[in-house]
């Protein structure tokens, strides 16, 4: 991209879009050129489009220039995936944030890819609907985002991802051009299913426009239970006997002993003391007899397990105090030591003991402090590395590797929600053979022959 | 004011590298709901002061642009996942560049000229009060617009005829008695000269709740306008003359009915004066933890509630109170014993004062003040109570704003009422 080139798109967009939403300043810049993966590369220009017809224009200019251009929402993603890694036009969509349409008796909600998750989440509650894809980031992230990077969160076990719940897409492509994808029927099989294929692509095959979701209906009886348990392997083999025995917690969250330790030396809140690793399971539906009989069944399984302390409770404030040690996690690891590596891999359920232990196993042999807690019900962990300074970084990287390789080898991947983006990159061949790496970048070069959207991410 | 040197900057490099750039603060901060720009809420000022320590091209104007455009609730420190101090960052921001330009430097001239002399400051607030009613508003409503340009469309409340330090009724006698620990009432200037009453209830409260409270004349501006503007020198002046008064005084306690001056008192003299502070910080205390320190004390006051009717209030946390204090549940224990407190679903939320914030960006803090108002009314309240002047005059002109002629009173004069109720 030359300088000319540079001057040439910057005129056209000033045009368009106005000195207000087209921004050259070198503050508005930066502060389009991180995310939450903490790296940093400054676009050349920040752009915030009103509509899809600007979009389109915006892009049209872009691909006749082989300018990079890289949408952006809230830019809490962890890989880099917001990140404009070649410079070029940064198309920020936050303010791209209306619900256009809530039609409860489809069972669905369209929205602009820059509303605010939760914002779509209560505005579907009032109805008494439900969307449950519910990253961490939920109260900040965008839709948008969320499709791009294929968000997960806690209640992936009974509920899906966010894939599960799109069924059509509004998407302009790298020329300008406008493709709309599925359809607002719940079941539809004319061609090839390319709703699917936007899902996850990071921000790489298109920009969505609009994002059409299913939704179901809000469950009303809600139990939480937290047990602890004197070993580690107690916690993820009450976990993978829970959902053996056909119960279908909403939440089954796990916290390792190095977890609860973090939590009760650093953090605001506490696991009970003797813990080495604690599960906090969340039950819904829509009547007390069958969340009861649910809950007696986890509880009977963690005793089998050995649990030493169990809780309950229904009432949202009761049930809110069970969370707060689970919430303490983040700040007690920033307290325990300020740097870490964040990685999160998903195993077969049914080796999420194996992998932990494992894992603990590469810390010890590393000499590093490795704490996990994650999403057990769907074998998604969170692997922390703790960091005590900068020369532990090459050792922690070398653990991520070890670990990678083992959770691939086990049948799982490399990234169960956060996407690849920059960070994973280059570790993208570990999971995906040569011939499937190829089909994937000829998908990419047929929607996007130039490589002007998002480039630098997802392959090595 | 001049910038430190990389040498300097070992403390707050470590500082601004806290924020792990998650975003979340995105989701609390009341400015950036409205503005969504990332430059304008602490993920993107903590980033832009990082590169600017590391010698990037940022400019000192936009810095202290940005300065201003934080409301400076703290919220978003509230909430950090990774308890970026962003209280402490955003003073140092703006003692770094928020007097860069010639307005906030002569703002800070005059300021310092006038706050430590209360014979000029009292002069200028009577003058100001003459003007108020030379030009009456045409409503007559209880707050009325001064003729001053630079504030904008903002209203500022009709003055008190006589400052709550002059007040008859608030002579407290000089010599500590040897019974009941001795209260240092800080008005704060909001109270001292607007809202006079609150400081009045805020005795009478304590005093029945058995502390000796002492009124000194000598007190001045906390300094936190200074603060405000970026002036560490004047606000390190006000803030030493407090301390010398703490000094002679020793107080047990110290209470505002104004969390904004209690919040800086506490922890903003310690940034000033490190050591020096920390035991009148350790003392600095809201009215409302003070008494739920005393059981005694919450006894008492539900035997009020037997023999009244219970009113339904809503009660509005302000800022500074909630996330610098913390003080989430003290004013509620208090409240639930004498009315029906009722919620509203919106949880904490910003009125969008801010202090200097509603002086440099009007419409914003008119639209923050709105959207609270709203919350606020939604839960059908008959009186809003909150703890802080601040806070009541903009809900009072906000609620006002919509047709509505709702009290909005200090928990102090809330309690104090039903204490006097009681009484008669």
């Amino acid at each position: 991209m030359t300088e000319r080139v540079l001057k040439e798109i910057h005129r056209i967009l000033l045009d368009l879009l106005g000195r207000e939403r087209c921004r050259e300043s070198f503050e508005d810049r930066f502060c389009a050129s991180y995310d939450g993966s903490r790296q940093s590369v400054i676009p050349d220009l920040l752009v915030e489009p009103a509509s899809r017809e600007e979009i389109s224009k915006i892009l049209e200019a872009c691909y006749a220039r082989s300018v990079p251009v890289t949408p952006r929402g809230a830019g809490s993603g962890l890989t880099g995936g917001a990140i404009p890694a070649h410079g070029g036009v940064v198309l920020d969509l936050s303010k791209m944030d209306r619900i256009l349409e809530l039609a409860p008796k489809d069972l669905l909600v369209v929205g602009q890819p820059g509303v605010i998750l939760a914002d779509l989440q209560r505005r579907v509650e009032e109805e008494g609907l439900f969307y449950p894809p519910d990253p961490a980031s939920s109260e900040f992230a965008t839709l948008g985002g969320t499709v791009a990077e294929c968000a997960g969160g806690l209640r992936g076990l009974k509920y899906g991802v966010t894939r599960d719940y799109i069924l059509g897409l509004e998407v302009v492509l790298a020329d300008g051009c406008v493709l709309r994808t599925g359809c607002r029927a719940l079941k539809s099989v004319t061609g090839y299913d390319l709703t699917r294929l936007f899902v996850g692509s990071e921000g790489t095959l298109g920009v969505f426009t609009e994002v059409t979701c299913k939704l179901v209906p809000l469950p009303s009886c809600i139990l939480t239970l937290l047990a602890s348990f004197p070993t580690v392997e107690g916690g993820t083999e009450a976990a993978s006997a829970i959902v053996a025995s056909r119960v279908l917690p909403r939440a089954l969250e796990y916290m390792d002993e190095q977890c609860v330790r973090c939590v009760n030396d650093f953090g605001e809140a506490s696991f009970p003391a003797a813990a080495k690793s604690c599960l906090l399971v969340e039950l819904d539906g829509f009547d007390e007899a069958s969340v009861e009989r649910d809950e007696e069944r986890v509880e009977r399984i963690c005793r089998q397990n050995g649990a030493v302390t169990l809780e309950t409770a229904s009432d949202p404030q009761k049930r809110d105090a069970l969370w707060t040690a689970r919430r303490a996690i983040s700040p007690a690891l920033y307290q325990m030591s300020p740097q870490k590596v964040n990685e999160d891999i998903c195993v077969p359920r049914s080796r999420m003991s194996e992998m932990i232990l494992e894992i603990q196993r590469i810390g010890s042999e590393m000499g590093l402090t490795i704490v996990n807690f994650g999403h057990a019900g769907d074998g998604n962990i969170h692997v922390n590395v703790m960091l005590g300074d900068e020369k532990e970084m090459e050792r922690a990287k070398e653990a991520v590797s070890r670990v990678f390789r083992r959770s691939v080898e086990m049948g799982g991947t490399l990234s169960g929600e956060h996407g690849i983006g920059i960070s994973k990159a280059p570790f993208l061949s570990m999971e995906v053979g040569r011939k499937e790496l190829d089909v994937m970048k000829r998908l990419k070069a047929l929607f996007d022959d130039r490589g002007i959207l998002n480039p630098g991410k997802i392959f090595p | 004011m001049s910038e430190r040197g990389p040498e300097k900057n070992h403390g707050w490099i470590e500082a601004l590298d806290r924020c792990a750039r998650c975003g979340k603060c995105r989701s609390v901060c009341p400015a950036f709901k409205l503005l969504q720009t990332e430059t304008d809420v602490a993920r993107g000022r903590i980033s832009l002061l990082q590169a600017k320590a590391e010698g990037k091209p940022i400019s000192k104007e936009r810095l202290r642009e940005l300065f201003y455009s934080c409301i400076k609730c703290y919220r978003c420190e509230g909430n950090c996942p990774s308890q970026v101090k962003y209280g402490q960052i955003i003073s140092r921001m703006g003692f770094d560049y928020g007097m860069e330009g010639f307005g906030s430097r002569m703002m800070a001239w005059l300021l310092r000229f006038m706050l430590p002399r209360r014979g000029i400051y009292d002069l200028v607030v009577k003058m100001a009060s003459w003007l108020q009613k030379v030009f009456p508003s045409p409503k007559g409503e209880r707050i009325r617009h001064l003729p001053i340009s630079f504030f904008h469309r903002k209203s500022i409340p009709s003055l008190a005829e006589t400052p709550a330090l002059k007040l008859s009724s608030m002579r407290t006698c000089e010599e500590a008695e040897s019974v009941g620990s001795v209260v240092f009432l800080f008005t704060g200037c909001l109270c001292n000269y607007v809202y006079p009453e609150m400081a009045e209830a805020t005795k009478t409260v304590l005093e029945y709740a058995g502390f000796q409270v002492r009124l000194p004349k000598e007190q001045l501006c906390c300094g936190m306008p200074l603060k405000a503007i970026g002036d560490r020198e004047g606000a390190a002046m006000l803030a030493e003359r407090n301390m010398e008064l703490f000094e002679r005084y020793c107080p047990d306690w110290i209470v505002s009915p104004c969390p904004t001056c209690t919040g800086h008192l506490k922890r903003g003299y310690p940034e000033l004066w490190d050591q020096r502070a920390l035991p009148w910080s350790e003392r600095c205390i809201d009215m409302s933890e003070l008494l739920c320190k005393n059981s005694e004390f919450a006894d008492r006051l539900r035997a009020t509630r037997r023999k009244q009717r219970l009113i339904r209030i809503t009660y509005h946390d302000p800022c500074h109170l909630l996330w610098v204090l913390e003080n989430q549940e003290e004013p509620r224990t208090l409240l639930r014993s004498l009315a029906e407190l009722i919620e509203p679903k919106e949880g904490a939320q910003c009125c969008g004062m801010g202090g200097i914030f509603s002086a440099v960006h009007p419409l914003l803090a008119a639209e923050i003040g709105t959207r609270r108002a709203e919350e606020l009314l939604s839960v059908d309240p008959e009186e809003i109570v909150t703890g802080c002047p601040g806070c009541i005059l903009q809900l009072k002109e906000r609620t006002s704003a919509r047709g509505e002629n709702i009290p909005v009173t200090h928990t102090a004069e809330f309690i104090a009422r039903c204490l006097l109720d009681q009484d008669s």
